[in-house]
């Protein structure tokens, strides 16, 4: 059986996102609220130039278009006030963190030769997030979608040199996950592959 | 090229299942102290972090398992990879639960930076996607880990340099 059989192609990863951003009603999105600021990843590599036309461009933009949308989430989620202390401030975290990893994407992307996409005026968001608990999980149903996206970018990239990044994120985004799982008192087992 | 990155992987995976093993094995020392002091606090946290971290050893060892495999059927070349980092005096020099959290953190991490390193030598997208799924495990659980004992479950944006 040919990989291409087994495993979700460039093209999955692509309707995935769409899927992810055909949700609910609209929200107002990154002007709302600025954005926390921390340091870019610190594993990183020299960019390569990526052939004109490579569908790896693509990929890449559509990890950036996702990190954006979870950059609009998690301002909605901590500008709706229902968190207790302790969760804002891990929501804002999480916020720091796709900042840091939409900046590493968009300079990736530069540097390769390609155009990074510019955040949207506005993202299509599944608003109201209701109580904490609901809004927390809509946080996690977010990092769930990157983390799957990064697992395909990772096994599809034709550019292996850009690999690196991508998996350095995946890695921030499985923290995510983990801590959102413990503040919704989900499962908490510990596992060899994710 | 990709054999030698996933025999990287094995030696990292495996001194990290040592290093927890140790660092399971002080832990309990430190649950005998607070136990003798009525610490109960301190004696819950010890044990939810052993749970975790014998969690944590046994998917390390799992790991180990599949990349020696994989190694092994990609070809049969020997490659003598780097040695990973010794935890030993670290966790004997140990005095509280946030130094072996520290251990563990390490340790971890030093897998993670090896793969997410390694990432850019490896053709075959299943094996790609296989060390994105190990790589995402390891930040899973680690963050878990963390969380079991009161820490920050998210400190990092990324993985930090080895």
């Amino acid at each position: 059986m040919s990989e291409d059989a087994t495993f979700p192609t460039r093209r999955d990863l692509l309707s995935g996102a769409a899927i992810c951003s055909g949700l609910v009603l609209l929200a107002p999105v990154l002007s709302a609220c600025a954005p926390q600021r921390v340091a870019a990843p610190p594993i990183g590599v020299v960019p390569p130039r990526i052939p004109e036309g490579s569908p790896d461009f693509d990929t890449l933009n559509t990890l950036l278009q996702l990190e954006l949308r979870e950059i609009a989430l998690a301002n909605e989620v901590i500008a709706g006030e229902r968190l207790d202390p302790d969760l804002a401030r891990l929501a804002g975290e999480i916020r720091g963190h796709h900042v840091a990893h939409s900046e590493a994407l968009r300079r990736l992307i530069n540097d390769a030769g390609g155009q990074a996409g510019e955040a949207r005026e506005r993202y299509v968001l599944p608003t109201p997030l209701g109580d904490q608990r609901r809004a927390l999980s809509t946080l996690l149903e977010g990092e769930i979608a990157l983390t799957s996206a990064y697992r395909n970018a990772i096994a599809d990239m034709l550019t292996l040199r850009l690999t690196p990044v991508l998996s350095s994120n995946l890695f921030a985004d499985s923290t995510h996950v983990a801590a959102l799982r413990v503040a919704l008192d989900s499962d908490r087992s510990i596992v060899a592959f994710a | 090229m990709s054999s030698a990155a996933i025999a990287q992987f094995v030696a990292h995976e495996e001194s990290a299942a040592r290093a927890l093993s140790d660092v399971a094995t002080a832990a309990d020392a430190l649950a005998v102290e607070a136990s003798r002091r009525g610490d109960g606090a301190e004696l819950a946290r010890l044990r939810s972090f052993q749970l975790s971290v014998a969690a944590l050893a046994e998917a390390n060892k799992h790991r180990a398992a599949v990349w020696a495999s994989l190694a092994a059927e990609q070809d049969k070349a020997t490659h003598s990879p780097t040695p990973p980092p010794e935890f030993k005096q670290r966790i004997s020099d140990a005095a509280s639960l946030d130094d072996l959290a520290a251990v563990v953190d390490d340790a971890e991490i030093g897998c993670a930076g090896v793969m997410v390193r390694g990432l850019g030598n490896l053709a075959g997208s299943a094996v790609r996607r296989q060390v994105a799924q190990a790589v995402a495990a390891i930040g899973d659980g680690l963050a878990l880990t963390r969380a079991a004992i009161g820490k920050d479950p998210t400190p990092w944006p990324g993985v930090p340099a080895g």
